[in-house]
């Protein structure tokens, strides 16, 4: 079993390995050629031009992600993997793509993130069942107060809907959803300190 | 529950990272155990027990017996 120190780095609380850090500046690069493949779509679409060449620059960009991904997952470093999507998917949740809606290219905007959460929780999960027996028994009482705090959030959020507040949108739930498992590993990483 | 792991690691002198890489956990689960804030499970306390050449019961045992 691997030895993991159990910190607040990250939700697992394990650091990426130092030989992972080149593969994190190519996924960079390659979050950098699909923002810029967007840029070059949207103006393609609004000016009706050919979107063959931004077409090229997100396929690019996408694999070279891919790649950095691949090499990273090769060397079996999970917490390298779970920065990569957390990041990715935070990154490319909040950019505001500048494509017309109803186009092919806004739904691979609005479908873009899906990849780097996918690789965020298929990481996370891995880390977590290899991990040694307390550290599972943290994460699994983090997440038991991540749930019942969130859905207590959830309930509180209805309830002020019901007296006229206004309808919260759905990314303050996931969000209150994620702080509280956050704090709910401080809490746990505490108690068995 | 209580353990004699402080004394058997101290009579080896042994860190708790030495004995978190012979058993193959973290040093935090190696503290826990020592300062009674986690019952390791059963395999792990086998484990214990076999890396210091002791039986399980020289090494665990209850806080206080509940009446059956």
């Amino acid at each position: 079993m691997a030895q993991l120190e159990i910190g607040i780095c990250g939700p697992a609380g394990v650091r990426p390995r130092k030989e992972s850090a080149p593969d994190l500046i190519l996924i960079g690069l390659g979050s950098a050629a699909v923002l810029i493949a967007f840029a070059l779509a949207s103006r393609a679409l609004k000016a009706g031009a050919s979107t063959l060449p931004p077409a090229l620059a997100l396929a690019g960009g996408l694999a070279l992600s891919a790649w950095a991904i691949w090499r990273i997952r090769r060397r079996e470093d999970d917490a390298a993997l779970m920065e990569a999507g957390g990041l990715g998917f935070v990154f490319l949740l909040t950019m505001q793509y500048g494509v017309p809606k109803g186009s092919a290219w806004a739904f691979l905007a609005a479908l873009l993130p899906l990849g780097p959460a996918a690789v965020f929780a298929w990481s996370y999960a891995r880390l977590t069942r290899r991990s040694d027996e307390l550290r599972q028994r943290i994460v699994q009482e983090a997440l038991a107060f991540g749930f019942v705090a969130a859905l207590f959030a959830a309930l509180l959020g209805v309830a002020l809907e019901a007296g006229g507040a206004p309808r919260l949108h759905w990314a303050w739930m996931a969000g209150a959803l994620v702080l509280a498992a956050a704090v709910g590993l401080l809490r746990a990483n505490r108690r068995y300190r | 529950m209580n353990n004699q792991l402080r004394v058997l690691r101290a009579e080896r002198d042994w860190s708790q990272a030495d004995v978190a890489a012979r058993l193959g956990v973290s040093r935090q689960t190696v503290n826990a155990i020592e300062t009674g804030r986690y019952d390791p499970s059963l395999p792990l306390a086998f484990a214990v027990a076999k890396l210091f050449g002791k039986l399980i019961e020289e090494v665990f045992e209850p806080n206080a017996t509940k009446p059956s």
